[in-house]
C-alpha cells in the first residue's frame, strides 16, 4: 500500500512539473541560450545567417553606443520611481477598499487603465500632452495656469512617461494586493479589532506584516516590466527629446530589429539581464539589512 | 470620520484614473476635426464605429473574437500548468534544488525582453508550419505569462494553512485528491486574480502577436494599431475599437473581481 | 468547460490554411484606400485575385524579413519605404524583373527617385546603369511644401522661391498661439527627414556621392552648417518654439486646424486636408515646390518600392509582376490617383486631372518628386538616420551647438561606414 502510493507520487510528480518545464526548455532556454552564443558574433545575412565570432566585441560596442548606455540610466531611475510611487498608492487603495462594501465597484473603474492597450494609450496620451492643443493644458488653462511643456523640456518629458506609467499601471498591483488582504483569514483581522486597534494602525501592525510577501511579488514583477517598457514610450516621445525619454528596450529595438544587428542586439539584452540581477540582488541586500535593523 | 475620508480618498483617485480614460472614451464619438482641435464640446458622431464594423475590408468583429480565444486559451493554459507545478513545488516533499532553478530560470526568463527572441519563435513556428495559427499564438502567450502566473499562484499556495494539508494526508488522500479536491478551491480567489491578469497581458500584446500573426488570425491591438498610422493618427477609430476591444475584458474582470472580492464574505479560508 | 476545450482542440487542429493566390504585405496608411481600390479594378479587370496583409507600419520590416528569409515565402510582394529600402535590397533576396521578363522596362513617365529601382550588389548603391533591376515605386511619397493659398490670396502673396521668401511670407501670419508662420517637424524620430530639403538646397549632404559608392561622410561641411542656421533661423522668426518636440502627427494637426500657414510635410498627409470630418481647412490649401537655397530646391524622398522575393514561386512571380506592371501604366495610375493614392509618375503633371481643383498637389508632387533626394541611400540606413537625428534633435533642442552636434555626429556616422567596410572618408572639423 505505501509501496504505492509513492509510486503514484512520483509519477504525479513528473507528471504535474512535465507541462511547465517543456514550456520551459523548448521556448524559452533555448532562445536565451542562443541569445548569449549570439551575442559573441557578428550575425549577417547572405542567403542564410554567418556567424562571425568577435569576442567580446559587441560588449564593447555596446558601451560606445549612443543610446544603451544614456537608456540605461534612464530605465533604472524610470523603474524605481514608478514602482514605489506605484506599490505605494495600491497599498492606500487596498487598504481603503478593504473596509467599503461595494469595492467591486470601485476596483474595476480602477482595472480600467490596463484594459487599454498600450498603443492606444501612448498615442492618444500624446494628445492630451499637446502643448497647443492638449487636454491636460487647455483644462490647466481654466485653472490659470500657464501651458506646460509636457514632451518638449527635457525635464518634463521624463515626468510625463513616469506619470502615464503610474496611471497605466498602478491597477496590476491594487489587484494583486487586493486579493492578498482579501485572503487574510477573517478572525485575525476580528482579534485584531478587538483590542481596539484604530484603522491605520490595524493597516500598519496588523495587515501590513500579512501582506508583506505579496507587496514584494507586486514590486519585483513591477520592476521587471518597467525594464521592459516599450510601447507607451516609444508612441509618446520616441525616446525624445534628445534621450531624455530613451529607455533600453528601445535600444534593443533598434539595434536587434530595425538595424538587423542580431549579435549587438543579443549583448545589449544580455547585459541588461546581468544588470537587472545585479539590482535585485543589491535591493534585496539593502531590504533584509533594513529587516534586522528594525528589529535591534 | 475614518469612512468619509475612505470616501472620499477613493472619489478623488477614482476621478485620477477615470478623465483620461473618459477621454479616450469621449474620442470614439467624435469626429478626427473635433479631435485635433480638442473641443470637449462636440457633435456626437457614430462614424468611427460604423467604419469600424460596417467597412468592407475591416476584419475587427473577427479581430474580438480572435483576440478572445487567444487569451482565454492561453490563461487557461498558463493557470493549469502553473498551479500543478506550484502545488507540486510548494507542498510536496521534493528536492529543493529543482525549485530553486525553475523559480530561478523563471524569473530570469521573464526579465529578458520578448523582443529578442521572437525571432526564434518564428522561426520554430513556421518551420512546424503554424505561422498564423492560433496555437502557435496561443502558446507563445501562454510562455510569456508562466512567470507572472507561477509566482502569483505560488504566493497563494503557500497562503493555505499546512494543518489543510496534514489534514489530507492523514486521511489518505493521494496527491492528485489533494490537489484537486482541496487546494483548488481554495485556491480560487488566486486563480481568478493571477486570470485576470495574464488574460490582460495577452488581450494587449502587440509585440508577439504581430509577429506571428497574419489578417486572418489578428487579435485586437494589432488591428487597432493599424490606426496608428506613419502619416496620420486615426485616434477616433482607434479610441472607437478600444472602447468596443474593452467590453469582453471588463465583464470578465467585474467577473473575477466578484470572486476575488468574495473571500471575506463568505469566509473562505478559516 | 467542456465545450471550451474541445473548441480548443479543433482550433489547434484545424489551425492554418493554406491559399492557393497572391498575397501581398502592405501596410495601412492614408493611401492605402487608393490602393486597396485599385487592386479591386485590377480584379475585377483580369480575375485575378490578390490577399492583402494589412499591417501597422511597426511590423512592416519584421514581416519582410521573416518572410523573404523562409525557405517559402509567405508574401509574393513586399513593399519597403526608404527607411530599410536599402537594407532589403542589398540582402540579395529580390529577384531581378528583367528575369521573368528580360524586356521589361521602366517607362520614363515614371519618376527616377534616384533609381532606386536598381540596385548596385558591387558598391552596395542604388545605381541604374549597373544595377540589378529589382523594385517598382508604387507610392510617390516625397516632401511638398504645404501652404494656406485662401491665405496667400487675401495678401497677394506667390509662393515663395526661396527660403528668405518664406519667412517673409510666414511672417505674415505668424500670430502665436493662433497661428504659426511655419511648422517644422524636429522630433528626435523626423527631424534627419524634414531637415532634409535645407541639407540639399544648401548644397550639403550626409554622404559624398552614394550613387557611386562613396559613402563618405561630409556631414559636419560648411554648408550644412548653413542649412541648419537657416532651419533655425526660420524656427526663431516664423516657426514653433517647441519644434524640437513636433512630430508629424502634431504637423498634420496644426495644418488641418487652421493653425499653421505653412509647413513641409509628406504628400501623403494631403488626403485628409479636404475632407470635412478630418479638415478645418477644406479647399484652404495649397502645395508647391519647396523653396530654394544656394543650391536650387530640393525634397527628400519618401516612397515606397514593391519588389517579388526570390522565394516565391515561379508562377507566382510571373503574376506578381503582372499586377505590378498593370499598376504603374500612365492610364492606371490616373486611376489610382483619382481613388485616393499618390502616384508615381512624374508625367502626369501633363494629364488633365492635374488641372482639377481637388488634385491641384499633383504640379507640386511631380515638380518636387524630380528634385527628390534620398538622404540615407545605404544599407545602414537604420544606424545612421538614428545618429543624425539624435544630434539634429539636440541641436534643435539647444542641448548643443551646431558645430559640435554635427561634427559629434559625423565621428559617428564614419564610424558606422567604416565597421560595415564600406568605402568612406572624413571632412576636417568643422570650426
Amino acid at each position: 500500500m505505501e509501496n504505492r502510493l509513492k509510486e503514484t507520487d512520483r509519477y504525479w510528480n513528473v507528471l504535474s512539473l512535465a507541462p511547465l518545464c517543456l514550456l520551459l526548455f523548448f521556448l524559452t532556454i533555448i532562445p536565451l541560450l542562443s541569445l548569449i552564443y549570439t551575442s559573441f558574433f557578428k550575425v549577417t545575412w547572405d542567403g542564410g545567417y554567418l556567424y562571425e565570432g568577435i569576442g567580446f566585441q559587441n560588449f564593447f560596442d555596446l558601451v560606445e553606443n549612443k543610446f544603451y548606455i544614456p537608456g540605461v540610466k534612464n530605465t533604472i531611475l524610470f523603474a524605481l520611481i514608478t514602482v514605489i510611487i506605484q506599490v505605494v498608492i495600491a497599498y492606500a487603495i487596498a487598504i481603503v477598499l478593504n473596509k467599503i462594501k461595494y469595492r467591486v465597484i470601485y476596483l474595476s473603474i480602477f482595472m480600467l487603465p490596463i484594459l487599454l492597450p498600450p498603443i492606444v494609450i501612448g498615442s492618444i496620451w500624446r494628445l492630451m500632452y499637446g502643448f497647443d492643443f492638449g487636454l491636460f493644458n487647455y483644462l490647466l488653462s481654466y485653472l490659470g495656469v500657464m501651458p506646460i511643456d509636457w514632451l518638449g523640456d527635457p525635464k518634463m518629458a521624463f515626468i510625463s512617461i513616469v506619470i502615464l506609467d503610474i496611471w497605466h499601471w498602478t491597477p496590476f498591483s491594487v489587484i494583486l494586493l487586493i486579493t492578498a488582504i482579501e485572503g487574510i483569514p477573517k478572525d485575525i483581522l476580528e482579534a485584531g479589532l478587538v483590542d481596539g486597534t484604530n484603522f491605520l494602525k490595524e493597516a500598519y501592525y496588523l495587515i501590513t506584516p500579512l501582506i508583506m510577501p505579496t507587496i514584494i511579488v507586486a514590486s519585483l514583477f513591477r520592476f521587471i516590466m518597467s525594464f521592459k517598457v516599450f510601447d507607451e514610450i516609444y508612441l509618446l516621445t520616441q525616446g525624445g527629446p534628445g534621450t531624455a525619454t530613451e529607455v533600453v528596450s528601445f535600444s534593443i529595438y533598434e539595434t536587434y530589429f530595425e538595424s538587423d544587428n542580431i549579435g549587438l542586439g543579443s549583448a545589449m539584452s544580455v547585459t541588461t539581464l546581468i544588470l537587472i540581477i545585479l539590482i535585485m540582488y543589491a535591493v534585496q541586500k539593502i531590504y533584509i539589512k533594513l529587516r534586522l535593523n528594525a528589529h535591534d | 470620520m475614518t469612512r468619509f475620508l475612505s470616501h472620499s480618498l477613493l472619489v478623488i483617485l477614482s476621478f485620477i484614473f477615470l478623465l483620461p480614460f473618459g477621454w479616450i472614451a469621449s474620442l470614439a464619438f467624435k469626429r478626427q476635426i473635433d479631435i485635433l482641435m480638442t473641443n470637449i464640446i462636440s457633435p456626437i458622431s457614430y462614424g468611427n464605429f460604423i467604419k469600424l464594423f460596417a467597412s468592407k475590408e475591416s476584419t475587427f468583429s473577427n479581430d474580438i473574437l480572435n483576440s478572445l480565444f487567444v487569451g482565454l486559451s492561453s490563461t487557461l493554459i498558463v493557470l493549469i500548468v502553473c498551479s500543478l507545478a506550484s502545488f507540486t513545488l510548494t507542498r510536496l516533499k521534493i528536492e529543493k534544488w529543482l525549485g530553486m532553478i525553475i523559480f530561478g530560470w523563471v524569473l530570469v526568463f521573464h526579465m529578458i525582453p520578448p523582443i529578442t527572441f521572437i525571432g526564434s519563435w518564428f522561426v520554430l513556428a513556421n518551420s512546424l508550419g503554424l505561422f498564423n495559427s492560433y496555437s502557435a499564438l496561443i502558446i507563445a502567450h501562454a510562455t510569456i505569462n508562466l512567470p507572472l502566473g507561477l509566482f502569483i499562484i505560488t504566493n497563494y499556495m503557500k497562503e493555505i494553512p499546512n494543518e489543510i494539508q496534514e489534514a489530507a494526508v492523514i486521511d489518505g488522500a493521494s496527491n492528485y485528491q489533494t490537489y484537486f479536491k482541496i487546494f483548488l478551491p481554495l485556491l480560487i480567489p488566486g486563480l481568478f486574480t493571477a486570470g485576470i491578469i495574464i488574460f490582460l497581458f495577452s488581450w494587449n500584446d502587440f509585440m508577439i502577436s504581430i509577429n506571428l500573426s497574419a489578417k486572418a488570425t489578428q487579435t485586437v491591438p494589432v488591428s487597432v494599431a493599424t490606426y496608428a498610422q506613419q502619416y496620420e493618427v486615426r485616434y477616433g477609430e482607434m479610441a472607437a475599437g478600444s472602447l468596443v476591444s474593452l467590453v469582453p475584458g471588463l465583464l470578465l474582470t467585474i467577473f473575477a473581481n466578484r470572486y476575488i472580492v468574495r473571500g471575506i464574505t463568505a469566509g473562505s479560508v478559516k | 468547460m467542456k465545450r471550451l476545450v474541445s473548441l480548443l482542440v479543433v482550433c489547434l487542429l484545424a489551425s492554418t490554411a493554406t491559399a492557393a493566390k497572391l498575397n501581398m504585405l502592405i501596410n495601412q496608411s492614408p493611401w492605402f484606400d487608393g490602393f486597396r481600390k485599385t487592386l479591386v479594378m485590377y480584379e475585377e479587370e483580369t480575375g485575378e485575385t490578390i490577399e492583402l496583409d494589412v499591417t501597422p507600419y511597426p511590423g512592416m520590416s519584421e514581416k519582410i524579413r521573416n518572410s523573404i528569409r523562409s525557405p517559402e515565402a509567405i508574401y509574393d510582394i513586399v513593399i519597403t519605404s526608404t527607411e530599410f529600402m536599402a537594407t532589403y535590397a542589398n540582402s540579395g533576396e529580390f529577384v531581378n524583373f528583367n528575369d521573368i521578363d528580360p524586356d521589361f522596362k521602366l517607362d520614363s513617365g515614371i519618376c527616377g527617385y534616384q533609381d532606386t529601382s536598381y540596385w548596385n550588389y558591387e558598391t552596395r548603391s542604388f545605381d541604374a546603369k549597373n544595377g540589378e533591376f529589382i523594385g517598382i515605386p508604387v507610392n510617390g511619397n516625397v516632401q511638398v511644401l504645404y501652404y494656406r493659398r485662401d491665405l496667400y490670396e487675401e495678401k497677394g502673396l506667390q509662393p515663395p522661391k526661396t527660403w528668405d521668401d518664406l519667412i517673409k511670407n510666414a511672417a505674415e501670419f505668424h500670430n502665436p498661439p493662433r497661428m504659426y508662420g511655419m511648422i517644422q517637424r524636429s522630433e528626435r524620430g523626423a527631424v534627419t527627414y524634414n531637415f532634409g530639403p535645407y541639407m540639399f538646397s544648401h548644397g550639403g549632404a550626409v554622404y559624398k556621392d552614394p550613387q557611386n559608392g562613396d559613402f563618405s561622410i561630409v556631414f559636419n561641411s560648411e554648408n550644412n552648417r548653413k542649412a541648419l542656421e537657416k532651419y533655425l533661423e526660420i524656427r526663431d522668426k516664423v516657426g514653433h518654439p517647441n519644434a524640437h518636440s513636433i512630430g508629424q502627427g502634431e504637423m498634420i494637426q496644426y495644418l488641418r486646424t487652421g493653425k499653421a500657414a505653412h509647413a513641409i510635410a509628406v504628400i501623403a498627409a494631403w488626403g485628409g486636408m479636404d475632407d470635412e470630418e478630418k479638415s478645418a481647412v477644406i479647399g484652404k490649401m495649397g502645395a508647391a515646390l519647396i523653396p530654394s537655397g544656394p543650391n536650387g530646391s530640393a525634397s527628400s524622398l519618401g516612397h515606397w518600392e514593391a519588389h517579388i522575393p526570390k522565394n516565391v514561386k515561379p508562377e507566382h512571380q510571373k503574376a506578381a509582376l503582372k499586377f505590378l506592371k498593370w499598376l504603374v501604366t500612365k492610364e492606371n495610375q490616373i486611376k489610382y490617383t483619382e481613388n485616393g493614392a499618390v502616384p508615381v509618375r512624374c508625367d502626369l503633371i501633363y494629364s488633365p486631372i492635374a488641372k482639377e481643383d481637388r488634385f491641384r498637389f499633383i504640379e507640386a508632387l511631380g515638380q518636387n518628386s524630380e528634385v527628390a533626394k534620398f538622404i540615407a541611400p545605404t544599407v545602414t540606413a537604420v544606424e545612421s538616420t538614428a545618429i543624425t537625428n539624435l544630434y539634429l534633435n539636440k541641436i534643435v533642442a539647444g542641448e548643443i551647438s551646431i558645430v559640435d552636434g554635427l561634427n559629434q555626429a559625423a565621428e559617428e556616422l564614419h564610424k558606422i561606414t567604416v565597421d560595415n567596410g564600406m568605402k568612406t572618408g572624413m571632412l576636417p572639423k568643422l570650426k
